[in-house]
């Protein structure tokens, strides 16, 4: 999502269905363009993206909706499901620790 | 525990495998050990069963689960993988994606960057992964 947010400001909807075209190849032209429709709709149902005839996809002025008491679960939930998936697959406790605090101390200086 | 969460975009029969495979992580199943039946799983989450036929399927292709006719699905003992060159951005791609997720259902830099460092901490210290 947030490569798609990045892709979208940069250059619309051509580009960035050029951009997945790109990245995977395996994908016919139809369900790449059903990718990003799907993601696209997923984007401003989320209050990213306000869609306009003829002027494509443009990014929302968003506030940040107040976080619920369920939001931090719904991080760390799948924060734990995903440090195990990659300790599953082989990576070392020490680099998932590594690159988890490397993303904590980026968000710390606001540079994320 | 397993929770399902059928607003997330995420399928059901993943969420259950990533729930359960957690738990595999953490030991909380140990090798040998009988999973709860299909049936009885899929009872238990109010789901059909064969979402949860598909996440024990997705197991047992990853290694973790051997799947018995009549016996149902029992923990295998599994000796990781080398992880490959890739295996460290299949990791840090999915990360990235859920800090801007939880950033943008409001959740704030701090919040986010303490739980990481929960988790992280914890596993630099074998701990193992976050309750």
């Amino acid at each position: 999502m947030t490569s798609l947010v990045a892709a979208v400001t940069i250059g619309g909807f051509a580009i960035l269905h050029a951009v997945i075209l790109w990245f995977l190849p395996g994908l016919t032209r139809r369900d790449a363009y059903l990718a990003v429709t799907q993601a696209y709709r997923q984007l401003a149902n989320g209050g990213w993206l306000e869609f306009k005839r003829r002027n494509g996809a443009l990014v929302r002025e968003r506030r940040l909706p107040r976080a619920g008491p369920e939001a931090k679960e719904r991080f760390s939930r799948p924060l734990r499901e995903l440090v195990a998936r990659a300790l599953g697959e082989g990576l070392s406790p020490n680099i998932v620790a590594r690159e988890m605090m490397k993303s904590a101390r980026k968000l710390e200086r606001g540079t994320v | 525990m397993l929770r399902i969460d059928l607003k997330s975009t995420t399928p059901v029969y993943e969420q259950i495998a990533n729930g359960l495979r957690a738990e595999l992580v953490a030991g909380g199943f140990g090798p040998g050990e009988k999973l709860p039946t299909v049936r009885q799983l899929a009872i238990d989450l109010g789901v059909h069963h064969n979402t949860v036929a598909e996440a024990y399927r997705q197991l047992a292709n990853e290694g973790w689960l051997e799947l018995k006719r009549h016996h149902g699905a029992i923990v295998r003992e599994r000796r990781l993988p080398r992880a490959g060159p890739e295996a460290k951005e299949r990791f840090v791609r999915p990360l990235r994606e859920l800090v801007a997720r939880a950033l943008g259902e409001g959740l704030s830099r701090d919040a986010v960057a303490r739980e990481m460092m929960k988790s992280a901490r914890k596993l630099g210290k074998g701990r193992g992964l976050p309750a």
